[in-house]
């Protein structure tokens, strides 16, 4: 449902590759999208995929699954279509932009009997695998605190809602900040955030008029029993940065300290023509893994992780930061 | 012109990188301390006194290396017998020790310099200067953090004498984020302390706001035992990025089976092999300021700052709560 968010093509492609799905797409907001952004059939020509002009004709047509690609604003109304029509579903991050929404896509989908997933792609990334085994097997000891990162650049270019408070829900808080969260939310097992403060700025990128939301923030989470965290969820990486930017966590345990770096698996490359670096990634498909995730959490009826409880826990972290930054208080959840 | 005369307080650690700093300059050198003073005198070819009184009729510069709790009270003694003063950081333990030093070494009319040692670390002096010529813009987003294990004096995890990992360790990061990023008007701070049977582990994190509107974090941690030393920064700013992290910048990695036959270094101080010792810059600098009236690149203002931002941060931890900074008028 919906092309807003680019991850629909990688989905797209990830579904194709599997072989055993039917694809079917609508993108219905694509009528009230800027111009010059390509959205709607026009973009469902370019991926291959069978298109319909609204959701009703989309859930019309039996479907076991959805994914929600639409902006943060509207996730709700596609869930709460998709799980009147009885279909599973994958909803991208951050699963709402208001607490009480979230707590309604979750009600919905839990009276309809069907699955809701949040779509945390770095959850799936080999080295946050290999960080929770750690950890999960007592490696790391009690663990004291983390530093998370999530820099990546400004979201301005084809797909404009993302600066566009109105429908992302906020600026680089809501759009980096729950990445990290779900990790934390991962690997805390049951401690939940008990008080969160966050400063933001808007001093980068202050030469585009297009932004006006906060475009740096660190938000620190003191977590029930005591862990203490902080993350820099800010569009810092430079605009010609030889990529979009990554998420890096370091968790500090009573035995000692592990750091993973989730954009680490590149090739390094200097164009000198383009006179600027690239970097070719060769790390696992997460989006593959994500699926093959929801599908088999409906095929073995278990709760997938992560869950729509997790990103509700994990968008009323970025709430509070949102909260704190503007009242300059801590928050209490 | 005789030589600079220098009455180190303390034998330990970090009297241990400062001796032969003044050596180098030909200073002379006297030792004052409860212990090792004998050792290191000898080796570094000074003089053992026995009492401070003794240390202040010999010397013109005492340079304090003792632990925190005692740095106002031998400052204040050693600027009432008009001598220089070098004092390790925290420069006091409370903010108004830090406000008496000031008032009397301006009183005086003597030199009271803080031993910021990170100033002089080359990687920060090349990001300082970098920011200051404008290759990274204005800064928006910094972050530092240093981690050592857990320092094994009992001083330090006492925090009535050390003001615990704040006012020892993340002193040095919230000097570098007013350093680079200007005076700050907001701390709020959360730490957390592990104490198990075998094992004690504290870490902190702080996040400053600037009156700029920078934002800074920054983290402490004193960890496990066998922790190495390392320290990182990244600062983002309308022009740019600027990150070091000292683990990987090593210029040398050691294949594990190499490393078991390497000895543990002291793992609270890290390796200079690689370049020129900071703790020799900055007593070169501090050396120079004495000794020509050259302005030093960290001073008492400087250091009672730091101290006053450390406080903030230890109260904002015990209430949960942020706390807004005066930045009153320097006394003067």
């Amino acid at each position: 449902m919906s092309f807003a968010h680019p991850h629909a093509g990688s989905y797209i492609m990830s579904l194709r590759e599997r072989g055993d799905v039917e694809l079917l797409a609508a993108d219905p907001d694509s009528a009230t999208a800027p111009a010059g952004e390509l959205r709607g059939a026009a973009l469902a020509e370019q991926l291959g995929v069978n298109y319909v002009a609204t959701y009703d004709e989309l859930l019309k047509s039996g479907l076991d699954a959805v994914i929600v690609c639409s902006e943060n604003t509207r996730h709700r109304v596609g869930v709460e279509l998709a799980a009147a029509a009885g279909a599973h579903v994958l909803c991208e991050k951050p699963l709402a932009t208001e607490v009480a929404d979230a707590e309604a896509m979750i009600a919905a989908c839990s009276s309809a009997g069907v699955k809701l997933m949040t779509a945390f792609p770095v959850r799936f990334s080999p080295p946050f695998k290999a960080l929770q085994d750690i950890i999960d097997k007592g490696h790391l000891g009690q663990i004291v605190g983390a530093t998370g990162t999530n820099n990546g650049k400004v979201p301005i270019g084809a797909n404009s809602w993302f600066i566009d408070p109105e429908l992302a829900g906020g600026g680089a808080l809501i759009d980096l900040a729950v990445h990290v969260a779900d990790l934390l939310d991962a690997l805390l097992g049951g401690a939940t955030p008990a008080k969160v403060y966050a400063a933001t700025n808007d001093i980068l990128h202050v030469e585009k008029p297009e932004v006006t939301t906060e475009t740096g923030g660190l938000v620190n989470i003191l977590y029930t029993g005591g862990v203490v965290a902080t993350i820099d969820s800010s569009w810092s990486q430079p605009d010609s940065a030889p990529n979009w930017g990554g998420v890096t966590l370091q968790v500090v345990g009573t035995n000692g300290v592990v750091d993973i770096d989730t954009s680490a698996l590149h090739v390094g490359g200097f164009d000198q023509d383009k006179r600027q670096s690239f970097w070719l990634d060769y790390g696992a498909n997460t989006t593959g893994e994500l699926i093959e995730e929801f599908f088999s959490s409906i095929e073995e009826d278990r709760q997938p992780q992560p869950s729509g409880e997790v990103g509700l826990r994990t968008l009323q972290v970025v709430k509070a930061a949102q909260a704190s930054a503007v009242s300059g208080d801590s928050v209490e959840l | 012109m005789n030589n600079l005369r220098v009455g180190l307080v303390g034998a330990g650690s970090i009297a241990r990188t400062h001796a032969p700093a003044w050596r180098e300059l030909g200073a002379e050198l006297f030792v004052f301390a409860p212990k090792l003073a004998k050792e290191l005198a000898e080796e570094q070819g000074g003089t053992e006194v026995a009492s401070m009184e003794e240390l202040f009729d010999r010397v013109d510069v005492i340079d304090i290396c003792s632990p925190t709790s005692s740095h106002a009270d031998i400052a204040t003694a050693a600027l009432r017998a008009d001598r220089d003063v070098v004092c390790e950081k925290p420069l006091t333990r409370t903010v108004d020790e830090g406000k008496g030093l000031m008032a009397l070494a301006g009183e005086r009319g003597r030199r009271l310099l803080p031993g910021h040692v990170v100033r002089y670390f080359p990687q920060y002096v090349q990001a300082k200067t970098a920011i200051d010529a404008g290759r990274v813009g204005k800064v928006a987003v910094l972050r530092f953090s240093r981690t050592a294990p857990f320092p094994s004096a009992a001083w330090f995890a006492d925090d009535a004498a050390s003001g615990g990992i704040i006012l020892d360790q993340m002193i040095h990061d919230i000097d570098q984020a007013v350093w680079m990023a200007g005076p700050v008007k907001k701390v709020y701070a959360t730490e957390h302390r592990v104490e198990t049977a075998q094992r004690r582990v504290r870490t902190a994190h702080a996040v400053l706001t600037h009156e700029s509107g920078a934002i800074s974090h920054c983290r402490g941690l004193w960890g496990a035992p066998g922790t190495e030393f390392s320290c990182t920064f990244h600062v983002a700013g309308t022009g740019g990025i600027l990150e070091h992290d000292s683990r990987k910048a090593t210029g040398i990695e050691l294949d594990i089976a190499v490393r078991s036959t390497v000895p543990p270094e002291d793992a609270h101080l890290p390796s200079f092999a690689m370049g020129a010792n900071p703790y020799s810059l900055e007593i070169q600098d501090f050396f120079r300021t004495i000794t020509t009236g050259s302005t030093p690149r960290v001073d008492a203002r400087d250091g009672l700052r730091a101290v006053e931002l450390s406080i903030a941060i230890i109260q904002s931890i015990h209430s949960g709560c942020p706390l807004t900074i005066s930045n009153e008028r320097d006394v003067q």
